[in-house]
């Protein structure tokens, strides 16, 4: 029999990235009502910025991820900028249009440097693995649980308490009303977007060295974020951590106690099961009324 | 008034038939796509798209011999043009592409397709258009069966992989409980149907059969599932990612060896390299279609000529797939003559015996009977960090663990 | 002169709303603009507050053009606009959407002295100071919308049919508070349909028809000839 506690730590350890990919979806959606299908190809950026840095500048290690997260940023922000910001007030289907067209053109910018070879990211530890009360985990995986908990802590911080978390919720709750009361929008939206990015591409640098680095390694990702993101109701910053964790426990339990071969879409079931007993997700105020 | 209007439609009509037949006919002095110093063929693979890092690889290796054949003077004062196009893995756009190549490029020969759906796409379109088609590097076994005479290929077909994999497991000792793990599309289960069929002869029992998805990040599941089933061999068809996602966990939740793959991670040093360094890869086997691992003197030539035109290319497995193809064409195209005709190149074609295949392990034989040219494999493993070319079977003399 | 407007142009794509409107709003003052369903009444107050862009024509707050500035500008300028949908932040409390408001002032003290003095203005936003916006009356609402524009101290309200839908004692309430606001120094524009209210709260009235101003006059000549002046808002 398989031992449960192995299959447990094992999804939490997965679905910590979900989580941190959904926690970009979802910053993203609150402010400007639209799913970024771009959003694992950030992720995708990031870590071949980490690469990049890692392996052609030799920066240290840390510092090659704190080189993803920043230039992750800054790509976020300029995808904004760029794309968004003169189409913004279109109709969310426009929009999620414009992302798609992002995912496509991002993916295939990424090939023309990466497209002739499967790279492997380094993980952060040499140890293949820990023993944790008899369990065995990798130490990336340690990180990973680590990176998720404490970054979903900083951003409930970030939200409750910093004058730019707060202008991002104001802006998310009603936009007209944030720049009634003196909220630069853009700024806002560029700032949420380089927030995003920043957490998708330091779910990369972690994702990487679990799942090879090629230029499309970010789409399986995005799917589990984004059922993740159903499950938390696709509006809540704590709903998507949530959610990442239980599509990667649930992931496992099925794989596990039922069956490997629908392992991989039972995240989809997960969706499905959502969207027609629960709409609004686990965490969700409101009726999901665009996906 | 609509009456009238049908005469000169039809009229039209038939002017145009006429004019195409009369096209279809005229060039009946030259053969579609040579010239009195060129051979055209026409060439497709993935060039976009995720599965274009192997794409790239695969045609550079059969560009650079028909490169190196141009270089050296030539098919009888001819020199062969290549015109390439992107099919991206997809039925669609290979169809697409083929089609192309055939009407408006007037290809004389095809030689492409290395994703097996979108290869497999184009068999009838070859066929009907009595194009001959040289397989790149697509395994799929109905691409090249029933043999046809305008289809060949000389990679080893995915059915003769399995084979090879269950025959080499059954040449080692005191093995009785056999784990797969494995990808469900059409390239796992093209080697999956030669597996089953023959592990079905007794003495093996299939203990247990799972799925890795492709893209899959994590193999707990199926490496649990495994270790639970007490296997004392491992078979897994999947490509190198996954392979070295299961590999990871294997060695993460302490599942034993030996492992089987096949001739898809050929590469076992970039395959352990991937599952996190040699450690992970410790009693691998896979086997292999070309005759030597990377860097190995049995390599040497084929290197140096992929490197003389193609510098920037890093040499791996699969940069080797497309030359034995290239090898065969080069070969029938020099046997069927300076009169160049399709019928001759066919007729040539399926007369090559013990052709050297250039990188790969077998020698190219085609007969009218069996267009599938290169049937030979062996395994490899690694040992001290480097890949050892085990031959066939298992045999004593051939140290494990 | 605190605001002037000359010949301000506007509208959404190609449909015109705004065609040619001029208006002065002196310093003190109490200013109403008048106008029937579609007279561009709420259009105008969009463009003075940046919310939309003006196509042709000049804006000068206290002697500086501000046409093309954005919302943000136009707001730390001293300017700012009361929305008839109110737009609160509805998942956040009473104090927090007064807090929001004064993002120009810097300090927590600063902050916490403004939303005593609305506190002093709208005693019941004391009473319901935890509550989620999205959960308040309508008149609370307006009230709430009304204190959150007062956090920011600006030299020009702006108010876009502050009364619409409340109950005539709120109306009532609200007027008095506005006219308390004035006598503090507080310049005000704000857009009615309660022509009572307006002739009552104003100094001077606008009544716009079709994008532009087709009359003013000084309030207490227009307060007997009702009637009159009824005609034009039809």
């Amino acid at each position: 029999m398989v031992n449960l506690l192995t299959l447990l730590v094992a999804g939490l350890a997965n679905g910590s990235l979900y989580a941190l990919v959904a926690l970009g979806l979802v910053l993203i959606y609150k402010t400007q009502d639209v799913v970024n299908f771009a959003h694992g190809e950030i992720l995708m950026a990031g870590a071949f910025i980490g690469f990049s840095a890692y392996t052609f500048l030799h920066l240290p290690y840390g510092w090659s991820l704190v080189a993803a997260v920043l230039l992750g940023g800054l790509l976020g922000a300029v995808i904004e900028r760029v794309a968004f910001r003169r189409v913004a007030n279109q109709h969310h289907i426009t929009l999620a249009m414009v992302t798609v067209g992002l995912s496509v053109l991002m993916k295939g910018l990424a090939r023309i440097p990466f497209g002739r070879d499967i790279n492997t990211y380094p993980p952060a530890f040499k140890a293949d693995r820990v023993v944790l009360w008899g369990i065995p985990i990798s130490p990336q995986h340690l990180l990973t649980i680590a990176m998720a908990a404490s970054l979903a802590v900083a951003l409930y911080l970030f939200f409750r308490f910093t004058a730019l978390g707060k202008k991002m919720r104001a802006t998310q709750q009603t936009i007209v009303g944030a720049q009634l009361v003196g909220i630069n929008t853009g700024n806002v939206f560029a700032s949420t977007w380089a927030l995003a990015a920043m957490i998708g591409a330091a779910a990369g640098v972690l994702a990487a060295p679990l799942s090879l680095l090629y230029p499309d390694m970010g789409t399986n990702f995005l799917l589990k974020g984004f059922a993740a993101a159903v499950l938390g109701g696709f509006e809540s910053v704590p709903g998507a951590i949530v959610g990442g964790f239980i599509v990667g426990v649930v992931e496992m339990l099925f794989g596990g106690f039922v069956s490997t071969v629908f392992q991989q879409v039972s995240a989809f079931f997960i969706i499905i099961l959502v969207l027609f007993l629960k709409p609004d997700g686990l965490f969700g105020r409101r009726a999901l009324a665009r996906v | 008034m609509k009456r009238y209007r049908i005469l000169p439609t039809s009229a039209l009509a038939l002017c145009a038939a006429l004019a195409l037949m009369g096209a279809r006919a005229a060039p009946a002095a030259a053969e579609e796509g040579v010239t009195a110093d060129t051979i055209r063929v026409g060439m497709f693979g993935p060039l976009t798209g995720p599965v274009s890092i192997y794409g790239y690889p695969i045609n550079d290796g059969a560009l650079a011999v028909y490169k190196a054949t141009n270089d050296a003077g030539g098919i009888n004062g001819r020199k062969i043009e290549v015109i390439q196009e992107d099919d991206a893995c997809d039925p669609a756009k290979s169809r697409a592409a083929v089609k192309k190549l055939i009407s408006r490029d007037h290809v004389f020969a095809i030689h492409g397709g290395s994703c097996s759906g979108a290869t497999f796409a184009t068999r009838d379109t070859m066929i009907d258009e009595e194009v001959p088609f040289m397989v790149m590097a697509a395994t799929l076994d109905k691409i090249s069966l029933p043999v046809n005479r305008y289809v060949y290929t000389t990679t080893p077909p995915g059915t003769s992989d399995g084979a090879e994999i269950v025959r080499f497991i059954r040449s080692m000792p005191n093995v009785k409980r056999v784990g797969i793990v494995r990808h469900v599309d059409e390239w796992a289960n093209a080697k999956m149907e030669s597996i089953n069929a023959s592990l079905e002869q007794p003495g093996l029992t299939v203990v247990a059969n799972e799925v890795l998805d492709r893209n899959a990040t994590d193999a707990t599941t199926q490496v649990l599932h495994l270790k639970a089933a007490k296997p004392d061999v491992v078979i897994f068809v999947t490509y190198p990612a996954e392979g070295a996602v299961f590999l990871r966990d294997a060695r993460k939740y302490d599942l034993a060896g030996p492992f089987i793959g096949t001739n898809g991670v050929t590469d076992l040093l970039d395959l352990a390299q991937r599952a996190g360094g040699l450690n992970a890869a410790t009693d691998v086997y896979a086997t292999a279609f070309v005759a030597g691992p990377v860097g190995s003197p049995a390599m040497a030539a084929s290197t140096a000529l992929l490197k003389k035109y193609y510098p920037d290319d890093r040499p791996q497995s699969v940069s080797f797939y497309g030359m034995s193809g290239a090898y065969a064409v080069v070969d029938a195209l020099r046997r069927a003559g300076p009169n160049l005709t399709r019928k001759a190149f066919l007729d040539a074609l399926e007369s090559t015996k013990n052709l050297p295949a250039g990188p790969a392990f077998c020698k190219i034989n085609i007969t009218p009977e069996n267009h599938q040219g290169c049937l030979a494999q062996q395994m490899w493993t690694l040992r001290d960090g480097k890949i050892v070319a085990l031959g066939e079977t298992w045999s004593p003399t051939n140290p494990t663990n | 002169m605190m605001l002037e407007v000359r010949d301000l142009t506007a509208g959404y794509g190609h449909l015109r709303v705004l065609r040619g409107l001029s208006l002065d709003v002196p310093e003190g003052g109490v200013v109403a603009l008048l106008g029937g369903n579609g007279a561009g009444k709420t259009t105008t107050m969009h463009v003075l507050a940046g919310l939309l862009a003006a196509s042709g024509g000049h804006i000068r707050f206290r002697g500086e053009s501000i046409r093309g500035l954005t919302s943000n500008r136009i707001f730390a300028r001293g300017m700012t606009l009361v929305a008839q949908s109110r737009q609160l932040f509805p998942e956040m409390t009473v104090r927090e959407n007064l807090e929001m408001g004064a993002l120009v002032a810097r300090t927590r003290r600063e902050i916490a002295k403004l939303t005593d003095e609305v506190f002093d203005l709208f005693p019941r936003l004391l009473e319901r100071v935890d509550n989620r916006a999205a959960s308040l009356s309508g008149g609370e609402q307006q009230m709430l919308a009304t204190g959150r524009a007062l956090m920011s101290r600006p030299s020009l309200l702006l108010l876009d049919e502050p009364t619409t839908g409340l109950a005539p004692i709120i109306v009532h309430e609200l007027g008095r508070i506005l006219r308390r606001l004035n006598e503090g120094g507080l310049t005000i524009l704000v857009v009615e349909q309660n022509v009572q209210m307006a002739l009552k709260l104003a100094d001077t009235v606008y009544v716009m028809r079709n994008g532009a101003v087709v009359m003013h006059a000084p309030a207490s000549e227009v307060q007997d000839s009702a009637e009159m002046f009824r005609s034009y808002l039809s």
